[in-house]
């Protein structure tokens, strides 16, 4: 009987898995399907004549360093000055913030700089609601300090806003440093995959966990919902479900030229804690529940599933050991070890897909990857599968014993009150072997 | 693939047929198909061995979950019979259709069916959008009687072209998805897992993905697809190694494998048959072309010289299109793949002949091409789709509409069902396995092969060939038994006698002996013999081989003494094996050598072969009990062959011996030891008694008075023994009518009991058990003298003579125990004869011989 019931329980997990690994490919390949899916997910060929204005938040704190240069590189975007506003939010007692803001627009003769300045607990998210209230142009976006973004974008989102139905626009931004550290390649194609292929279809599905930036909102879709919640870590994925609820119409563009373009963590530690603390802020989101108030069941499990992801890989993980003896120590129906190696073959796919996309990345970007990259790419494969476990069980581990706060990141030097981090949802691959 | 210029298969142009009209040809076709291939396809052709194969397995998988009725040996990869399966779970086995067979059959003509609509879909797409190609392909695909001779059959090979088909159908469509592609490799991986050769195509599946995606589609179709199929195919080789049968099998002490293995099994197939190359006229390729031929040559010169044509025309840089060039790789693929100088059998066709079909549409789509679109195009190719009908109406043979090559088959069955039980042990042709033992109770039948390999099945009857009851032989029985593969089969069809025969009717030109047979329209059961009779058939062709030289002389080594006697033990073997050419030729070279006597027919005893093999009459002096042997051998081949000169024969030596080997005194007619011409005291040998055979003689030569020789003999051994108190070898009786010693005749030994009285105990035991009374009597005074004398002399005449005896009568010793230490031990299991010397041999061939004929409850079980 005790046979049967781990029979059960082993069959139960291999078709979790299964199902779980049919998913996460069939959103990963969703782009390619046809050829008009990928030519739908592209930048428009023409620019329309410019029409609506821009309000681009900047919540800084402490960013006296940085923030001159990236208001340099805003003023740059080709787009007409008046249909933009920089808006650079910070507390009333970050007075340095502020003079490096007011010193870059004169030096750099940007005249559409405001800066808005509030009272009180400091905080990323209460800052973009003050931000939202003051905007003064109908799309407001966020873009992260540390940003490189086309000069183009506004041309670009602008055109899409007026040829198409869309009411929120998540456009592409790509990790380039591709071999920059040993779980380099594997971060980058997770973006790569996210933004040009996997995002579209939770698009589609009108069900969209946002990331952090180069998202642009029409201004009075976020005083509908009620704009960002203060509390969360993952706000953005928060402020997509709940948009999501609202019937928001979704957009997603990539395109290889006017992604914005980031830098992977700067170590592995950096690394685990970003995850970590992304994938605590999905449980935050999950516990918060509005998610099921999404109107379809399948948009409840497709948010659902992604919510949970990591910490079901985490079950899986803490699991392992279990399904390890269970497979060494019992003869199980052929059947059943059958179809839980399905599972396994799928994570072989995944990770030829993996370097087929590493090979897409380097034509899009036109960098050289050399063959040595491919190698360590499946190399790093399972380590890397590693590191994205322990992030979740240290996120489960964290939400359960109630730390919900920031995990500071030593060595930046600067206190950020967080970047606006774009953040693909994850996609553990790792089937369960021990089955 | 610019550098090419490879035209993508466009996409539909605007259909200049109406959507009406398509469907109702398409409908149109689809009937037609159905109709020829269900016309008589209960009838034709026969059902073949692997059909039941397939059948049975999927029985037994969706009945007990099992990939085979027995054990699963990897020899196909399991999906085709899992789906056979499924049709027959649906259809309740043989339930709706009237048997297993015939359900199999009917799901054959629905998959057809279904064939036909996607070789004319496929046509349509890869053209292009044209009607013209799509028609043409799916007729030829119809009509082709090569076709529906494999088609009706319930093959592995029609369902994975099924998959195949929907594989290519899949990424023929547009827009071409990753989808689709991935069902595309899905389905590739399941025709692949249906039948292995289906691999082949894969070569056409790449150049149709090539030429379907676009740009950064393409990688990642080339990718998921291999994927998708490669993963599919190695779910099969995963469930080889969680079984553990995926690596070559450890061997046990006698190298036989402890398990089966897939690798051992992949390894054993790939070697089949001998390597030749595709031009040697006798390669196996060569061979399958011509059966082909003589089936259907019209599709096969058609669709070659249709691939020839479009391989020219793509050589000639015109119609580069990807439609084109992949019916062409997919042809010329599986041609390479029959071509390979391996083995071929003739059904491996079948897969081939929907790309013939479509590169005969293509073609014809191009021809027509040439014209300009309307009236003209449309009314070529209605010529060329009415041009390929009239062939296949006035062209090709009709047989498959009209011959009956079933009902052998299914009488021979009806025979089994009426005239044997159903725990007997079957070895058969497949084909009445469905319906005798899954449908029926005849639980003792199996599948040949495995009753020859499988090592269950091979318990279930000791794996001994001799303990399987019935062999039902037909054509492909008889070929696996030709070819060698299945020993132990043969040695059952060698050790059997035919009991039922069905070739009524049948086209099949059949020679057991050369094991030939042409075609499988027949059907035979044979029921091996009884132990005892299997001993007697090895050991008469141990004796020929051995001991019969010339056109019939027994001859122990290369000199030596060549006798009447064993002349007349190699004509009783000939006689009882029914072997009609040595017996003629051993008679014939008696009557040669041995018969030159001035007055009489009768035989002389003894001749004589020295080192040059020269041989001379060493006496001319008779042996009255060979010569009375000869007659009754003479008198029963007369009636077993029908020959009435033996007769006459038998009767001119009858007369002879009448005269010259029986004397009357005393008032008693008795046989003499020797023609020889004595006249004063007579020499007798008591064993020349032979009453058991002159009451034969008495029927067959009523002109002799062979009762009272009977009457006389037993008289005067009666009185021997009476005066001597047991029966000596020889005895003299003078002509005053006085008993006489014989030893100064015939030397030391001539007055005791010895060898030759032994030879008088089996007669005397069979005249007892037909109720002789006076045997009985003789018996009584003899069997404690045997006892003593096998005591005293222990050897094998005297333990086989005791042997027979204590069958029949208690004399203190256990016959199976006697049997089993002095017969059974001086058999050779590997020849399953005796190796001993000739005078060796009569004794145990007498012991064997005796058996024949003894009532089952005195009989001993043989080792």
């Amino acid at each position: 009987m005790p046979h049967d019931i781990l029979t059960g329980l082993v069959l139960v997990v291999a078709v979790v898995l299964l199902v779980q690994a049919v998913a996460s490919l069939v959103q990963t390949l969703y782009i390619w399907d046809s050829p008009d899916r990928i030519r739908a997910a592209g930048k428009p060929a023409t620019y329309a004549r410019p029409r609506h204005g821009f309000t681009v938040l900047l919540p800084a704190r402490h960013e006296q360093d940085v923030i001159g240069e990236t208001l340099r590189r805003l003023g740059e975007a080709r787009y007409p000055t008046r249909l933009v506003e920089l808006m650079v939010i910070c507390t009333a007692d970050d007075t340095a913030t502020i003079a490096a803001a007011e010193r870059a627009a004169e030096e750099h003769g940007l005249t559409n700089v405001t800066v808005l300045v509030f009272h009180g607990t400091p905080g990323k998210s209460r800052a973009m609601n003050l931000g939202l209230a003051a905007a003064k142009h109908d799309l407001v976006t966020i873009f992260d300090s540390e940003d490189d973004v086309s000069p183009e974008i506004f041309s670009i989102v602008d055109t899409l806003y007026q040829r198409r139905r869309i009411d929120v626009l998540q456009c592409g931004v790509q990790l380039m440093d591709h071999d920059s550290h040993w779980f380099s390649a594997h971060n980058v194609l997770e973006y790569f995959f996210w933004f040009k292929s996997r995002m579209h279809y939770f698009a589609k599905e009108g069900a969209v966990p946002l990331g952090g930036n180069t998202v642009f909102f029409r201004a009075e879709d976020l005083r509908e919902v009620g704009g960002w919640d203060e509390h969360g870590l993952t706000e953005d994925a928060d402020l997509g479900i709940r948009l999501s609820i609202a019937g928001k119409s979704f957009g997603v563009m990539y395109d290889a030229e006017h992604v914005t373009r980031e830098e992977v963590p700067h170590s592995t530690r950096a690394f685990v804690k970003q995850r970590t603390r992304w994938n605590q802020g999905f449980l935050q989101v999950l516990r918060k529940g509005d998610w099921w108030r999404l109107p379809t069941l399948r948009q409840k499990v497709l948010v659902g599933s992604v919510l949970t992801a990591p910490s079901f890989m985490a079950v899986v993980i803490a699991c392992a050991p279990l399904f390890i003896l269970i497979g060494m120590t019992m003869k199980l129906p052929v059947l059943v070890s059958l179809l839980s190696f399905v599972p396994l073959m799928l994570a072989v796919v995944m990770l030829c897909t993996s370097v087929l996309g590493l090979y897409e990345f380097g034509k899009d970007q036109g960098i050289r990857i050399s063959p040595y990259r491919y190698l360590a790419l499946v190399v790093s494969f399972v380590p890397y599968q590693g590191l994205l476990m322990v992030s979740a069980v240290r996120a489960t581990y964290r939400e359960l014993t109630g730390r919900r706060g920031w995990e500071k990141t030593v060595h930046t030097g600067r206190h950020r009150i967080g970047a606006q981090e774009a953040r693909p949802v994850l996609a553990p691959v790792m089937a369960s072997e021990a089955a | 693939m610019t550098a090419l210029a490879v035209r993508p298969i466009r996409a539909h142009a605007k259909p200049r047929t109406p959507r009406r009209v398509e469907v109702l040809l398409v409908v149109a076709v689809l009937v037609a198909s159905a109709l020829v291939h269900a016309w008589n396809m209960l009838g034709y052709p026969y059902f073949e061995n692997d059909e039941a194969t397939y059948l049975s397995r999927g029985w037994a998988f969706i009945t007990e979950g099992q990939l085979d009725v027995n054990t699963y040996r990897y020899d196909h990869a399991p999906l085709g019979w899992m789906f056979v399966g499924g049709w027959l779970g649906i259809t309740g086995g043989g339930a709706v259709f009237g048997g297993m067979l015939e359900a199999g059959r009917v799901l054959m003509l629905l998959v057809h069916v279904a064939n036909t609509l996607l070789v004319y879909v496929i046509g349509k797409r890869l053209s292009g959008g044209r009607i013209t190609a799509g028609m043409v392909a799916a007729l030829v695909f119809a009509l082709s009687p090569l076709g529906i001779y494999f088609q009706r059959r319930v093959l592995l090979d029609n369902l994975m072209v099924l998959w195949v088909l929907l594989a290519i159908l899949l990424i023929a469509r547009r827009p071409f998805t990753l989808g689709a592609t991935i069902g595309s490799g899905i389905a590739f991986g399941v025709a692949v897992l249906t039948k292995l050769n289906a691999a082949f195509f894969g070569l056409g599946f790449l150049v149709l993905l090539w030429a379907g995606a676009r740009g950064a589609q393409r990688k990642h179709a080339l990718l998921h697809w291999l994927a998708s199929a490669g993963g599919t195919v190695l779910l099969f080789f995963v469930y080889a190694m969680l079984n553990e049968e995926l690596l070559p099998a450890p061997v046990d002490a006698d190298g036989v494998p402890e398990r089966v293995s897939l690798v051992d099994t992949f390894g054993l197939q790939l070697g089949r048959g001998d390597f030749a190359w595709p031009w040697d006229p006798a390669s196996s390729f060569q061979q399958a072309v011509g059966s082909w031929l003589v089936k259907d040559s019209f599709t096969i010169v058609l669709g070659a010289a249709a691939t020839l044509a479009l391989l020219l025309m793509l050589t000639l840089r015109r119609f580069r299109d990807a439609g084109t060039i992949a019916v062409v790789v997919l042809v010329l693929s599986y041609v390479l793949f029959l071509a390979r100088g391996g083995i071929v059998i003739d059904l491996y066709v079948a897969p081939l002949l929907p790309f013939l079909a479509l590169a005969v549409g293509l073609l014809v789509a191009k021809v027509t091409d040439l014209a300009p679109p309307g009236g003209l195009r449309t009314a070529l190719g209605t010529t060329a789709a009415v041009g390929i009908v009239a062939g296949y109406v006035t062209v090709t043979d009709h047989r498959h509409l009209v011959t009956d090559e079933t009902s052998n088959q299914q009488a021979a069955v009806a025979w089994i069902e009426d005239e044997i039980e159903p725990d007997a042990v079957i070895a058969a042709d497949n084909f009445v396995y469905p319906e005798l033992a899954q449908e029926g109770p005849y639980t003792g039948t199996m599948y040949f092969f495995n009753a020859e390999y499988d090592p269950e099945l091979r318990q279930t009857y000791g794996d001994d060939w001799r303990d399987i009851e019935y062999l039902v032989l037909t054509h492909e029985v008889l070929e696996q038994i030709e070819q060698g593969t299945v020993p132990k089969m043969a040695e059952v069809l060698e050790h059997s006698e035919l009991v039922a025969s069905y070739t009524e009717g049948s086209s099949s030109f059949i020679d057991l002996d050369a094991r030939i047979s042409t075609n499988g329209d027949w059907a035979q059961v044979w029921a091996v013999k009884s132990r005892n009779e299997i001993v007697l058939q090895d050991a008469w062709e141990r004796f020929r081989d051995d001991w019969l030289v010339s056109y019939g002389q027994v001859l122990e080594g290369d000199t030596g003494t060549t006798t009447s006697l064993d002349q007349a033990l190699a004509m009783e073997q000939a006689l009882a094996q029914d072997d009609e050419a040595t017996f003629r030729g051993v008679w014939q070279w008696t009557s040669d050598h041995l018969r030159h006597r001035e007055n009489d027919g009768l035989t002389s005893w003894q001749w004589i072969t020295d080192e040059l093999g020269d041989g001379e009459l060493a006496s001319s002096d008779t042996v009255c009990s060979a010569d009375q042997r000869f007659i009754g051998l003479l008198v029963e081949a007369a009636e077993a062959w029908d020959a009435p000169r033996l007769a006459t024969e038998a009767s001119e030596l009858a007369d002879d011996w009448w005269s010259r080997c029986t004397f009357t005194l005393d008032g008693l007619r008795l046989v003499d030891s020797s023609a020889d011409g004595s006249v004063d005291d007579q020499l007798l040998n008591p064993s020349y008694f032979d009453p058991v055979l002159y009451r034969r003689l008495a029927e067959a030569l009523p002109e002799h008075n062979w009762q009272r020789l009977i009457d006389d003999g037993y008289a005067f051994l009666a009185r021997v023994l009476d005066e001597r108190g047991t029966l000596p070898n020889w005895v003299v009786l003078t002509q005053d009518g006085e008993l006489e010693r014989a030893s100064r005749l015939t030397g030391k030994g001539a007055d005791r009991l010895g060898e030759d009285t032994l030879r008088l105990v089996p007669v005397l035991l069979r005249e007892e058990l037909a109720g002789e009374e006076r045997a009985t009597v003789l018996l009584d005074g003899l069997a404690p003298r045997i006892v003593a004398y096998a005591a005293d002399t222990p050897g094998l005449p005297a333990w086989s003579t005791l042997g027979m005896l204590a069958q029949v009568r208690d004399v203190g010793a256990d016959p199976e125990a006697v049997y089993l230490t002095q017969i059974a031990a001086e058999i050779d299991p590997e020849t399953g004869t005796w190796d001993g010397t000739l005078a060796d041999f009569s004794w145990t061939y007498a012991w064997h011989r005796f058996q024949r004929g003894l009532p089952s409850t005195l009989t001993v079980p043989l080792a």
